[in-house]
């Protein structure tokens, strides 16, 4: 399942059966980081897009309440923004960069 | 909308207007089921019966199966289990959700507020229409 999510068959893989369900998150993030536009990876039990629900929400809101919402997920989604940004900042992973943020084609050899 | 076209309808109670969706034939069959299920979650020695049951508890109980089943929008946020100031803690993950189980129990007196204003609309929209008069809804 990895190898074909990871686009390739890897000879040494261990067979489906042998991944633990964290390994096998660990492939399929890996995946959609790689190829968001191709894989989406939802961890845990989150089936529909936080986007869906908000829609959601602002559908059965009415009057001030939903102004009120309105302005808290305009908050939300721009704390959220922040947050990722930040965590793009410390390093952490990427597509195509190393933990430290190198390409990684400029990395040494040895 | 012309009203003989509209959807919904709107009833107001303390201070907060609910939308709801206009039952279809199927309102007496579905919300007897829907009661059911909810007095058989309440109370599952019951089992959803309606033998041996008070009259307040059968009706609290249809009352939680209108909201339940046809409201559709609300300017309170308590029919999806949460007090209006707590709207921070909205889960913006989940999508909003009407379960009696959710109410606040302090909102018991507006269900009941909620379902007698409910019931009398809809008794306005089961009326048969009076070729002489106002027709059905007006």
């Amino acid at each position: 399942m990895a190898s074909v999510v990871q686009g390739h068959r890897n000879p040494f893989g261990k067979p489906l059966a042998d991944h633990t369900v964290s390994e096998l998150d660990f492939v399929l993030e890996m995946a959609s980081l790689d190829e968001p536009d191709r894989w989406s990876f939802v961890r845990g039990t989150r089936s529909a897009s936080q986007t869906t629900a908000m829609a959601r929400w602002s559908d059965v809101l009415a009057g001030g309440l939903f102004s009120r919402f309105i302005a808290h997920t305009g908050i939300t989604k721009g704390l959220a923004a922040v947050t990722a940004w930040r965590r793009r900042q410390g390093g952490g992973l990427q597509p195509g960069l190393t933990r430290g943020g190198k390409p990684i084609d400029a990395r040494d050899p040895d | 909308m012309p009203e003989p076209l509209a959807d919904r309808f709107d009833v107001a109670s303390n201070g907060a207007t609910y939308t709801f969706r206009i039952p279809t034939i199927r309102y007496d069959i579905e919300l007897g089921y829907r009661s059911a299920e909810i007095r058989n979650k309440a109370y599952p020695d019951g089992m959803g019966s309606m033998g041996g049951l008070d009259l307040q508890a059968l009706q609290f109980s249809r009352y939680c199966a209108m909201l339940e089943l046809y409201l559709l929008k609300a300017t309170t946020l308590w029919p999806y289990g949460f007090a209006d100031d707590d709207l921070t803690k909205v889960d913006l993950n989940a999508p909003p959700k009407v379960s009696f189980e959710n109410f606040p129990v302090d909102r018991s007196e507006d269900v009941w507020t909620v379902g007698q204003a409910f019931e009398t609309e809809v008794a306005r929209f089961r009326r048969r229409r009076d070729p002489n008069g106002a027709p059905a809804g007006a």
